[in-house]
C-alpha cells in the first residue's frame, strides 16, 4: 500500500504541512534568457528630496522614483551577441517587465576559469519606451 | 516529487539504454548493495541506481525555513568483474557484439544529464564520474554522481488545538 505524500499530521500538531512546494524565489532562471546568469541585482533609483522647516527638521519629503537599475553578471558565451550600448532590451524583473537601456558592459577573464561579463541596464520613468 | 518516483524515472531512462546492450537497470537500496551487484560475475551491462541521502540547502540559520534540499544520487554503470586478458580492448573497441564500454558509460551518463523533470533547477547538477575500485575489489565500472533540487512541503504553524495561529 502506498502512502500519500505529503503525510497529513494529526490536528494536535504544532506545524501542519501545506503540501505545496516553497514559494520562495530561488535562482536566476528567466531573468536573461540568452545568457547563464550568475547573479542579478535590481534596485529602484529613488532620489529623496527633503524640504526643511525653519528649525532644520524635514517638513516635506519627496521620493522621486526615477527608474530601475539592473546589473547582470553572466557567463560569457560566444554564441550570444551582447547588447550594444544604447540598445533597448526588455527584462522580466521583480518590479515587472520593463524595457531597459543598455548603459554599461564589462568583461573579465582568468586562467582556467569561465569568462564573465557584467551588463548594466537602466529604465527611466519619464522617458517613453523606457519604463513599464 | 518523492524519492521513489525520482528513482523510477532514472530506472525508466536507463532501462532502454541497458536493454539495447543486453542489460538491466536496478534501483539498489544502499551503496553496499550497489557494490554487491557490481561485483557479480556477469558480463551483462547494468545500471545500479542508488539514492544516497539529501542535505538542506543553505546556512543553518535559514535552511529549515526555506525548505530546499539537494538529493544526492549515484549511478554505477558496470559490465561485471570484466577481468579480460586485455581490459583496455573492451573499453575502447567493439569486442564481438559488445560496444566499447567507455562509450556505453558516456551514453548512460548523458541519458541522465538530459532529464529535466527530476529537479526544480534544471539541468540536474552533474558532479562527476569515478572508476569503481574498493580495496582489492576491481569491477569493470564507473560511477556517476549528481544531485537534484527539491522543495519540501511548506509548513503552517498551528495551535495545539489544530487551529492556525
Amino acid at each position: 500500500m502506498s502512502s500519500a505524500y505529503p503525510p497529513v499530521p494529526t490536528p494536535s500538531a504544532y506545524y501542519t504541512q501545506v503540501g505545496s512546494p516553497s514559494t520562495i524565489v530561488w535562482g536566476t532562471d528567466g531573468l536573461y534568457s540568452s545568457y547563464i546568469v550568475v547573479s542579478a541585482s535590481e534596485s529602484l533609483r529613488v532620489e529623496e528630496i527633503d524640504i526643511e522647516q525653519g528649525t532644520g527638521f524635514e517638513a516635506v519629503v519627496i521620493l522621486l522614483n526615477k527608474g530601475l537599475d539592473v546589473e547582470f553578471e553572466v557567463i560569457d558565451d560566444s554564441a550570444v551577441t551582447p547588447p550594444t550600448i544604447g540598445s533597448i532590451v526588455t527584462f522580466s524583473t521583480p518590479y515587472g517587465s520593463i524595457p531597459m537601456l543598455a548603459v554599461q558592459g564589462k568583461s573579465n577573464q582568468a586562467r582556467k576559469r569561465e569568462g564573465m561579463k557584467t551588463l548594466s541596464f537602466k529604465s527611466y520613468n519619464a522617458i517613453t519606451g523606457l519604463h513599464a | 516529487m518523492n524519492i521513489s518516483t525520482e528513482a523510477l524515472i532514472y530506472k525508466a531512462a536507463l532501462e532502454d539504454w541497458c536493454s539495447t546492450n543486453g542489460g538491466i537497470a536496478i534501483v539498489v537500496s544502499n551503496l553496499r548493495m550497489l557494490w554487491q551487484q557490481a561485483a557479480m560475475e556477469s558480463d551483462r551491462v547494468r545500471a545500479l541506481i542508488c539514492y544516497v541521502g539529501e542535505s538542506a540547502r543553505g546556512p543553518f540559520s535559514r535552511a529549515a525555513a526555506t525548505g530546499r534540499v539537494d538529493r544526492q544520487w549515484q549511478i554505477a554503470f558496470t559490465r561485471g568483474r570484466g577481468l579480460n586478458e586485455d581490459r583496455g580492448t573492451s573499453l575502447t573497441d567493439t569486442v564481438g557484439n559488445a560496444d566499447p564500454f567507455l562509450d556505453l558509460v558516456e551514453n548512460g551518463r548523458d541519458k541522465i544529464r538530459c532529464l529535466f523533470t527530476t529537479s526544480v533547477e534544471a539541468p540536474l547538477d552533474y558532479k562527476g564520474m569515478e572508476p569503481m575500485s574498493m580495496g582489492n575489489l576491481i569491477v569493470d565500472g564507473y560511477t556517476i554522481k549528481f544531485s537534484t533540487a527539491h522543495d519540501l512541503p511548506g509548513l503552517t504553524q498551528t495551535s495545539p488545538t489544530g487551529n492556525p495561529i
